[in-house]
């Protein structure tokens, strides 16, 4: 009996020390963080935490939290376009895809520890993410990272209210996919523990969670060290690619005149299939032949009520929890479209009030509020994407914002 | 060739629970083993419907 209790308590030992190594040697072998890597939104930065804070710690950086916007980059004033090679020494970091929405960033945010403090952040929501019921379980499953939540509700620093609206969160929609598509997911993990024991406010929960804190944190140490693992593979990966290709020049100035010419110039040849000024792809594929069967097809749509308001306010409140003083672009609908659906205009400023309203709270936000835009042709690229135009002032935001700090 | 296999493998066991040392380090190598089958094994994405219109 002893001989099997020494065995064990070696063994236990042995694997702490042996994992223990393990983890220290990937950390050192970890490749130079790269400024490119902000130029593609990699599924690495959305789920992940060891890119983000790398971005953060170089000045010429600024982190760009969006949505689909983000892929639209064949407009050549996209951010990403714009500023590559570092014009006017700035660097932007797109973080965000398709379907990541206000809770997605906030539990990002919220995982970064004070890594983002002080630095420049910038916000871009969607107003298709305004439903009544906000992000769909599937999308945010897609994008959920068990490592930053782990991290976030492991974090002494966030107060209590925030995690538990978070777990809440996390809990009802995990719920509602495993419902959908008759899995498990985050049943018997850490993330299903935690987020069980943080909805329950008892005396025996908050034991249960001292006893479960070993657990927890052996769970994220191990996505600490995945994420660590495929930030090095994507890192070789972009080293690779960008081998031999000519480093743009910096730069001195910005002549925002001819840059809105050469957007116009752009804008004009790209969406000569049809009269809202809309890609043409873009166009060809989701309305063209069918332009007859939308009319007025979204006289019932309303943003006006959804739990992404909520979604939103919590993002902003750990940016200021965070000390951070986030750009927040508050992007239009397309004006002349919306009518043709019937959405209309009392319906849109409805939502764009709404945001307003929420975003107003937080002094510590500057808003760049686009919504004035909503007639200006080229201003989005599709119904609701910003466009040639629409990004030039996102970008000149950016050149102010870097300019002034 | 599965009855050589199972001798082989009977040995293994044999020898390994015979002393404590080499019991430990075979649990060190299962439990590295492990580990690295989970850091490098991919997470499968989600897949999901977007619907960009």
């Amino acid at each position: 009996m002893k001989r099997l209790l020494a065995a064990g308590i070696s063994a236990l030992i042995g694997v702490v020390l042996l994992f223990a190594a393990a983890g220290e040697l990937i950390k050192h072998n970890m490749p130079p963080y790269l400024d490119s890597i902000g130029d593609d939104n990699y599924i690495e930065k959305i789920t992940g935490l060891y890119l983000v804070e790398q971005s953060a710690k170089r000045d010429s950086n600024i982190i760009i939290y969006g949505s689909s916007e983000l892929r639209t980059l064949n407009i050549s004033t996209h951010p990403a376009n714009f500023f590559r090679g570092q014009r006017n020494g700035i660097q932007v970091n797109l973080v965000g895809r398709g379907s990541c929405q206000s809770l997605i960033h906030a539990i990002n945010i919220a995982a970064t520890g004070d890594a983002l403090t002080g630095k420049k952040v910038m916000l871009i929501t969607s107003p298709q993410s305004y439903v009544r019921d906000g992000i769909a379980p599937d999308l945010f499953m897609a994008n959920f990272s068990e490592q930053q939540y782990l991290t976030l509700m492991l974090d002494d620093s966030i107060p209590d209210h925030i995690k538990q609206y978070i777990s809440g969160r996390v809990a009802e929609l995990t719920g509602r996919y495993n419902d959908i598509t008759g899995s498990s997911m985050h049943k018997y993990d850490a993330v299903g523990a935690m987020t069980e024991i943080a909805s329950n406010n008892s005396l025996t929960a908050d034991v249960l969670n001292i006893i479960m804190r070993p657990y927890y944190r052996f769970s994220k140490w191990l996505f600490d060290l995945r994420d660590l693992i495929a930030s090095k593979k994507l890192i070789e990966n972009v080293a690779e690619k960008s081998q031999g290709m000519q480093k743009a020049g910096s730069g001195t100035g910005i002549d925002w005149e001819s840059e809105l010419r050469a957007a116009v110039a752009e804008a004009e040849k790209m969406t000569d299939n049809n009269e809202f000024g809309m890609l043409n792809d873009y166009y060809t594929t989701y309305i063209g032949r069918k332009l007859n069967q939308q009319k007025n097809k979204d006289k019932d749509l309303s943003y006006s009520v959804s739990k992404e308001y909520d979604d939103l306010e919590i993002l902003l409140e750990i940016c200021k929890l965070k000390g951070i003083e986030p750009l927040f672009v508050h992007v239009p609908l397309h004006g002349e479209w919306s009518d043709y659906t019937g959405f209309t205009k009392e319906q849109r400023e409805q939502y764009y009030q709404n945001v307003r309203d929420i975003v107003g709270r937080y002094e510590n936000v500057t808003m760049i509020d686009l919504t004035g835009y909503e007639y200006e042709k080229y201003f989005l690229c599709d119904v609701m994407h910003l466009g040639w135009k629409g990004w030039l002032e996102v970008d000149k935001a950016i050149e102010r914002c870097y300019r002034e700090n | 060739m599965i009855k050589q296999l199972s001798a082989a493998i009977e040995k293994i066991k044999e020898t390994v629970f015979k002393y404590t040392v080499l019991r430990v380090i075979c649990y060190l190598i299962i439990a590295l083993a492990l580990l690295l089958v989970f850091l490098y094994t991919e997470k499968a994405e989600i897949s999901f419907v977007y619907n960009e219109f």
